[in-house]
C-alpha cells in the first residue's frame, strides 16, 4: 500500500478558510481515493483546532523556521497564493494546487496563480471548489519548472553598471 | 544694499537650480535615456530587505550576484523583522557586509494618522545611514518599506552628494500590473526590472524585461 502524503501551507498569513475546507470529509475522501494517506498542515496565524479524522491521518503545526523539509517529503502541496510558497513548491518539483484567498483586498495573488496555471505548472482554485478540483484534476499532467530569474536580473544590473 | 540683494538672490538661485535638477532627474528616469555608468571600483550596494516572500526573492538574487563587483553590501531591514535577519545571516556567504535596522514605517493595524509620523521618523533614521554609507546602488524589490529609503537616496542624488542609482526589481507575483511601490518607483528608479513580458508590454520602455537588450 502506498503512503503518499499531502502538505498544506498557509505561509505567514491567516487563512482559516483553507484549513476548514481542506479538512472537510469530501476533500479527505477525494484525497484518499487518489492514494494519499497522511496530511501535514501548517496553519500559521490561524485559530483553527483540527479534528482528528479517520479517513486521512492529519498532523499540524503553526510555524517552522524551515518548511522545506516537509514540502520535500510530501507528494502533493496545497498552498495559499503567496509567491514564496508557490516558488518553493515549484523548486522542489512538487505537484501543486494553489487555493486563492478570495477575501483578500484587491487580490493580486490571482495574477501569478492564473499565469502559471495557463502554462500548466500548477492548478488553482478557491476554497469552495477545492473538493471538485481534487476529484477532477490529474496532477501527473502538470509540467515541472524551476522559475529562477536571478541570473538574468544580475546580468541586467551588471550591464547597467558596466562592471 | 548689496547684502540685501544677495540675501534675496542666493536662495532664489539655489531653489531654482534644485527644482530644475529635480525635474531633470525625474525626466531622465521617465524617458530612460540615462547613460550607462562606468564604475572604476566595486559598487557600494545598499540592499533593502522587505519581508516574507520579498526577502526570499531578494536573497535568491543576492546569491547569484557577483560579490566582488558589489561590495561592500549593507542590508537595511525593519527592526521588527527578526526572521529576515536570521535569513540574511544564513544566506550571505561573502565578506564585507553588514546589517542595519531602521524603525518600521508602519506596523500592522497602525492607524493612518500615526503612521504618517512614524514614516517621517523612519525617513529621518534612514538619512544618516545613507549619508555615511554613500551607496552607488540602492537595490530594492518592495514592499512599501523601500520607498523612504529610495526617497532619501534620491535626495542625496539631487544634492550632488553621491551619484546613487536606484534599481527596483518588481516581484515575480506581479504579472499584469506594477505594485503600488512599483508605481511610485516609476518616477524615481533609474532602472525597473520586471519578470513577466505582460508588464513589459504595458509599461514599455520604462521597464526592462529580465535580460532584455543584452547581447549574450
Amino acid at each position: 500500500m502506498s503512503t503518499k502524503s499531502v502538505f498544506v501551507t498557509v505561509g505567514t498569513t491567516k487563512f482559516d478558510e483553507l484549513i476548514t475546507s481542506v479538512t472537510e470529509d469530501c476533500v479527505l475522501e477525494a484525497l484518499k481515493r487518489k492514494g494519499y494517506t497522511s496530511m501535514t498542515i501548517q496553519i500559521g496565524n490561524g485559530t483553527f483546532i483540527i479534528k482528528p479524522s479517520n479517513i486521512v491521518k492529519i498532523s499540524s503545526y503553526k510555524f517552522k523556521s524551515d518548511i522545506g523539509l516537509d514540502m520535500r517529503n510530501s507528494d502533493l502541496v496545497i498552498s495559499h497564493g503567496g509567491a514564496g510558497s508557490i516558488m518553493q513548491a515549484l523548486d522542489y518539483g512538487k505537484p501543486l494546487l494553489v487555493v486563492v484567498n478570495e477575501k483578500l483586498m484587491n487580490n493580486h495573488q490571482y495574477e501569478l496563480a492564473e499565469k502559471l496555471y495557463k502554462e500548466k505548472y500548477l492548478y488553482y482554485t478557491t476554497c469552495k471548489n477545492l473538493c471538485n478540483i481534487l476529484e477532477n484534476s490529474d496532477f501527473s499532467l502538470l509540467n515541472s519548472i524551476k522559475i529562477d530569474n536571478s541570473h538574468k536580473i544580475c546580468k541586467q544590473i551588471e550591464y547597467f553598471f558596466n562592471v | 544694499m548689496l547684502f540685501f540683494i544677495l540675501w534675496l538672490l542666493i536662495p532664489t538661485i539655489f531653489s531654482a537650480y534644485f527644482s530644475a535638477r529635480l525635474i531633470y532627474l525625474i525626466m531622465q528616469c521617465l524617458i530612460g535615456n540615462r547613460s550607462l555608468k562606468t564604475l572604476r571600483h566595486p559598487a557600494r550596494t545598499l540592499i533593502v530587505i522587505g519581508s516574507g516572500g520579498h526577502t526570499a526573492e531578494m536573497l535568491r538574487l543576492m546569491n547569484k550576484m557577483n560579490k566582488k563587483k558589489f561590495t561592500p553590501r549593507l542590508y537595511l531591514l525593519a527592526n521588527t523583522d527578526t526572521t529576515s535577519q536570521i535569513r540574511v545571516e544564513n544566506e550571505e556567504c561573502g565578506i564585507d557586509w553588514s546589517i542595519v535596522k531602521i524603525p518600521r514605517s508602519r506596523y500592522v493595524n497602525q492607524s493612518y494618522l500615526t503612521s504618517i509620523f512614524s514614516t517621517i521618523y523612519s525617513i529621518f533614521m534612514t538619512v544618516p545611514v545613507v549619508i555615511s554609507f554613500k551607496p552607488d546602488l540602492v537595490l530594492c524589490n518592495g514592499p512599501g518599506t523601500c520607498v523612504p529609503v529610495c526617497f532619501v537616496a534620491f535626495l542625496v542624488k539631487l544634492f550632488h552628494y553621491v551619484d546613487t542609482s536606484i534599481i527596483f526589481v518588481e516581484s515575480i507575483c506581479r504579472v499584469n500590473t506594477l505594485s503600488l511601490t512599483g508605481k511610485i518607483m516609476y518616477f524615481f528608479a533609474d532602472l525597473i526590472i520586471v519578470q513577466w513580458y505582460e508588464l513589459k508590454q504595458k509599461y514599455g520602455m520604462r521597464v526592462k524585461y529580465l535580460d532584455e537588450g543584452l547581447s549574450s
